[in-house]
């Protein structure tokens, strides 16, 4: 009996814990949460199978970050949209760098160029 | 231990900073005269296998000439400063206007056409060739490299399109910049040199696809590496017959039946010619983070041959920091894009905030703040920004890489440096203290300050900054965004020094790239290119100088060849 109920009230807590999950990422003042309230987006959406994140602290990181590009289009085009950046955040001397580098979803974005740069982007 | 004489001179020349050994040994003013024996015999003497030797060469074989390349370096470490680089070059788009890529590069290059300047900086009948062969190489020079390996990309360069918009041709030249990679994404801390083709960035990148297509000339080309050229040979009627050079300690002649192309480099590491040319503290007061290896020989050499010398003192610089790692004498810089950063500013050697910081790393200023830091107090009679002072706190050196480690002197494994910096900590590079009076105290102490640093002005400048920070208006007009205050302790110090990536000044040569004397007549068979003589002597965009060697190099090369053998 219990082992056919364990596992099943396991998936239970973890199911709760995703949906808890689910609502406070889309609560907060980051990217993720405005992906979820402002345009209908899941978890699911970039996660795919790995999501939701339930209750643990461990990050799953984004593989493929053609999510992002299925809608914003790719670096080149990103650039294009603000053409008064110089140096432009989105045509770098470092190649394709990879959205999440300074677009985090669910902490606060940063600068990868400031790492070593004194241009103090701020970055959405 | 006993000291050998021999052994004693040279280190006694060690500690003095004593630059060359030629500067100990009895050597004539004149260049050499024509040897009993010939030991090696080519068409092209190509001196310097750097970008512009690169391209020499390659333009001489393909003409049909056999070349032979000399280089001091060996093969193992062969670092040229187009290798060391961003491997950033200029190429216009191909429907760019050829004639306002003309005029941009007239101003650029000499500052002609620009109507507050009266007095070009070069003469204007070189200048004119030189900007039309600007203009019909450069939009050619992407598709070119993209032709080569189509794993190639040219990623953005330092400045979009025309560093000065508003010089004339700016616009309509459709002018762009290419950052060279291999790599779809190129790691900023991992050393140049050590990475596999497919993850090759920059000058490495760039460097790698050049000497792939000199190879490809094997059988015209042949390189001569741990060759220094030691002097150019003159025949009786004052032609450039070839070159005495150095291998294995042994030296020997080669002639050159066509001409002889110097493309060795400028003088970073001559000590003397340092002294000689730069502004203010030239020793002492500025700092280079390319290649050793340009110790002004060519620029020697050339002069020997009776070479006229042009704005030997230019140098395309801005205040970089450099570590008690020395050749010749001399400190070895360090590129340095972090000044400017969020809690950081920089002061003078007694403590003073004098500049807005961005315009250190800003382009296009960047390339002329060097003149900020060789600033005479005539007062004084003083030198009070040599060396300045990068004051930051311990957010700043927690968030940022002092250095690019990718790149340049600890890209090639020159300098030691670690992505938090503290290696550098550690070992006094980077000075600190728990409060802005133990610093203060500890940059007093340093061998550049000379107990020149009042605690109070430097006290003073970090209060004054953090209040701007407050107030989002500083005193020196910082961008609003860099402004966060110098405010977590413990507090540290960096020297900058004027300096930056090479020097540009050093011979003069006209349009077809032949060396002239002070008359302005060529000296007969002697050609060059690249920074040895360098044609952006006005101002500077980025990547100019290994434009000018894939845009001289060939003009150069395809000149010599097109000599009739003297023999």
């Amino acid at each position: 009996m219990v082992r056919f109920f364990l596992p099943l009230f396991i998936f239970a807590l973890f199911a709760g814990l995703a949906i808890a999950q689910s609502e406070t990422v889309s609560k907060d003042k980051f990217l993720g949460g405005y992906h979820m309230t402002k345009q209908s987006m899941t978890c699911e959406d970039c996660h795919q199978e790995k999501a939701p994140v339930a209750g643990k602290l461990k990050k799953q990181p984004v593989k493929d970050l053609d999510i992002c590009v299925s809608c914003h289009g790719k670096l080149e085009d990103v650039a294009k949209l603000k053409p008064e950046l110089e140096p432009n955040p989105h045509t770098t001397h470092e190649g394709e760098i990879p959205c999440d580098e300074c677009h985090h979803s669910h902490s606060q974005s940063v600068s990868y160029c400031d790492q070593c740069h004194a241009f103090a982007f701020v970055t959405p | 231990m006993a000291v050998s004489r021999r052994g004693f001179i040279k280190q006694a020349a060690a500690a003095a900073g004593v630059a060359a050994v030629g500067a100990m040994l009895p050597g004539s003013a004149q260049a050499a005269t024509e040897p009993k024996k010939w030991d090696m015999e080519t068409d092209v003497l190509v001196i310097g296998y750097g970008g512009a030797g690169a391209f020499a060469a390659m333009a001489a074989a393909d003409a049909g000439s056999n070349v032979i390349m000399v280089e001091k370096q060996a093969e193992a470490t062969h670092y040229p400063n187009t290798r060391m680089s961003g491997g950033i070059f200029h190429s216009p788009d191909l429907d760019g206007d050829k004639e306002a890529i003309k005029k941009y590069a007239k101003a650029m290059f000499s500052g002609d056409g620009l109507p507050w300047k009266k007095e070009h900086e070069m003469n204007d009948k070189y200048v004119e060739e030189f900007a039309e062969a600007w203009a019909e190489y450069t939009p050619k020079l992407y598709p070119m490299v993209k032709s080569w390996d189509p794993a190639f990309k040219g990623l953005a360069g330092v400045s979009k399109g025309a560093a000065f918009p508003d010089f004339p041709g700016a616009k309509e030249a459709k002018y762009q910049t290419y950052r060279s990679s291999l790599a779809d994404r190129i790691d900023a801390f991992a050393p140049g040199y050590l990475q596999p083709k497919e993850k090759k960035g920059n000058g490495e990148a760039l460097f790698y696809l050049i000497s792939e297509q000199v190879k490809k000339r094997k059988d015209k080309i042949k390189i001569c590496f741990e060759t220094p050229a030691k002097d150019l040979i003159m025949s009786e009627k004052g032609e450039v017959i070839g070159a005495v050079v150095e291998n294995a300690g042994k030296k020997l002649n080669i002639k050159a039946k066509k001409a002889v192309v110097l493309t060795c480099g400028g003088y970073e590491y001559n000590y003397g010619m340092r002294k000689a040319f730069l502004e203010g503290p030239g020793a002492e007061g500025w700092a280079f983070y390319g290649t050793t290896a340009n110790e002004g020989d060519g620029i020697e050499m050339a002069m020997k041959a009776g070479a006229a010398l042009e704005k030997v003192g230019k140098a395309a610089s801005r205040i970089i920091t450099a570590v008690p790692i020395r050749h010749n004498g001399l400190r070895l810089g360090l590129i340095t894009p972090c000044v400017g950063k969020p809690g950081s500013i920089v002061v003078d050697n007694s403590g003073k905030r004098y500049a807005n910081e961005v315009l250190v790393t800003r382009d296009p200023s960047r390339y002329f703040f060097y003149k900020e830091a060789v600033k005479f107090d005539i007062m004084k009679l003083a030198y009070p920004r040599s060396p300045s002072w990068l004051i930051f706190d311990d957010k700043f050196i927690n968030s940022t890489t002092i250095t690019d480690m990718a790149i340049s002197t600890v890209g090639y494994g020159y300098v030691p440096w670690t992505k938090d910096n503290q290696d550098a900590v550690k070992r006094g590079w980077i000075l600190k203290g728990d409060t802005l009076d133990s610093l203060a105290k500890a940059i007093q102490k340093h061998e550049d300050n000379m107990d020149m640093l009042d605690a109070e002005s430097l006290k003073a400048a970090v209060e004054d900054f953090n209040k701007g920070c407050e107030a989002k208006k500083d005193t020196f007009g910082r961008d609003p965004k860099t402004l966060s205050p110098v405010a977590q302790g413990p507090f540290y110090a960096l020297p900058l020094y004027a300096g930056g990536p090479n020097t540009k000044g050093g011979i003069m040569s006209d349009g077809s790239r032949r060396v002239v004397n002070w008359k302005g007549e060529p000296i007969p068979r002697l050609f060059t290119a690249g920074e040895i003589s360098s044609v952006l002597k006005f101002v500077y965009q980025g990547g100019g100088n290994i434009t000018e060697c894939m845009v001289f190099g060939p003009i150069a090369g395809k000149n010599a060849a097109a000599m009739k053998p003297w023999s």
